[in-house]
């Protein structure tokens, strides 16, 4: 069994300085590795950014981490992500990581994703060059979540879950305002992981949101943003191969 | 212009104000220092409702006084909570 736990926009500033260093301190008793779903900073400032390391560093789990849209707000991404990376912390970016749990290869792909909307509700890259500019963030993230969960499939992973910020399903956002949907998420990393295929998809972004939804493809969505989830991180056990098992179990459905 | 022309007039500019107060707080919280995109902020008749999840209590001090500032003058409802930061108590078995 493997144990993944996670957690999300937790906006982290000088005054947050050990809040969750206490309960990450008991990682090792309940989790084999922490994600990180973005939004770790409240402007993405260097400054911001050590306050998250110091918080995560040592920690005796591997801690794999994607940025959202706050980490994005200085915008000095690549600074918040080398004062993550001198902690220890792995960050994605249209890539992915391969952790070994007790010989089980377990592998994540992150990308912080992007807004568009859903499935027959979404923007299009048309119109004026911002509006394509912002699609073409959005399709060019999933890509990124596409490529990385099929290179850990051909790695041979076991286990494989898809880490982003934004939400790849209109379920858990339940609880959002209609109208800011486009703002949440994107159908596009929901085909992603339909297509590549993923044992778990954990997200954030959506604070007032709802913690579990499902794509059409059938992989578990978790949004662990730390409003919605209302603890110091979320924790979920996998069976490695589940995620081949309910496949095959799908395609002999479907040629029955 | 009469006193009931005044009484029908009146709650109606009242009300777009309020919109666009909103609209102004909305930014406010973003900008601030504390960068808060996750309020719901809402009218409900005369009175405005904020409500969400602040990462700290210095966080939703702030909100509730930007919040005093930018709505001066109109009656106010605030239902801030602060993150949980506990350790969790159980787990969820995807198998
Ligand atoms: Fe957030
Ligand atoms: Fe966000």
């Amino acid at each position: 069994m493997i144990r993944i736990a996670a957690v999300g926009d937790i906006h982290m500033g000088p005054d947050s300085r050990g809040v969750l260093r206490p309960a990450f301190e008991t990682l090792h008793e309940c989790a084999d590795l922490l994600l990180l779903a973005g939004d770790l900073t409240r402007h993405g400032t260097p400054e911001e950014a050590r306050v998250v390391a110091d918080e995560v560093a040592g920690l005796p789990v591997p801690v794999i981490a994607v940025l959202g849209n706050h980490d994005h707000q200085d915008e000095r991404p690549e600074e918040v992500t080398a004062v993550l990376r001198e902690a220890g912390v792995t960050v994605l970016e249209g890539e992915g990581t391969v952790v070994d749990v007790d010989g089980t290869a377990v592998g994540v792909a992150g990308t912080k994703g992007f807004g568009g909307g859903f499935a027959g509700r979404s923007g299009s890259e048309f119109g004026e060059r911002v509006m394509k500019d912002f699609m073409r963030h959005s399709r060019h993230c999933a890509e990124g979540l596409r490529t990385s969960l099929e290179e850990l499939r051909d790695q041979g992973c076991a286990v494989r879950v898809a880490l982003t910020h934004f939400s790849p399903v209109p379920d858990t956002l339940a609880g959002e305002p209609l109208e800011i949907y486009p703002f949440l998420g994107s159908y596009l990393l929901a085909e992603a992981v339909d297509t590549a295929g993923a044992d778990l998809f954990v997200h954030g972004h959506a604070h007032a949101g709802t913690e579990r939804g499902l794509t059409s493809g059938g992989v578990r969505v978790r949004n662990v943003a730390q409003p919605v989830i209302r603890r110091a991180f979320a924790v979920y056990h996998l069976e490695p191969g589940a995620d081949r098992r309910r496949n095959a179990d799908a395609l002999a459905e479907a040629s029955r | 212009m009469t006193d009931r022309e005044n009484r029908r007039t009146d709650p109606a500019e009242g009300a777009v104000a309020i919109e666009y107060r909103i609209g102004h707080l909305q930014e406010r919280l973003v900008h601030e220092e504390i960068a808060e995109q996750g309020m719901r902020i809402e009218a409900r008749g005369d009175t405005v409702v904020v409500t969400g999840t602040a990462p700290t209590t210095e966080c939703r001090e702030t909100i509730e006084r930007v919040v005093r500032e930018e709505l001066a003058g109109v009656p106010v409802r605030t239902d801030i909570v602060v993150a949980d930061s506990t350790a969790p108590d159980r787990s969820e078995e995807l198998a």
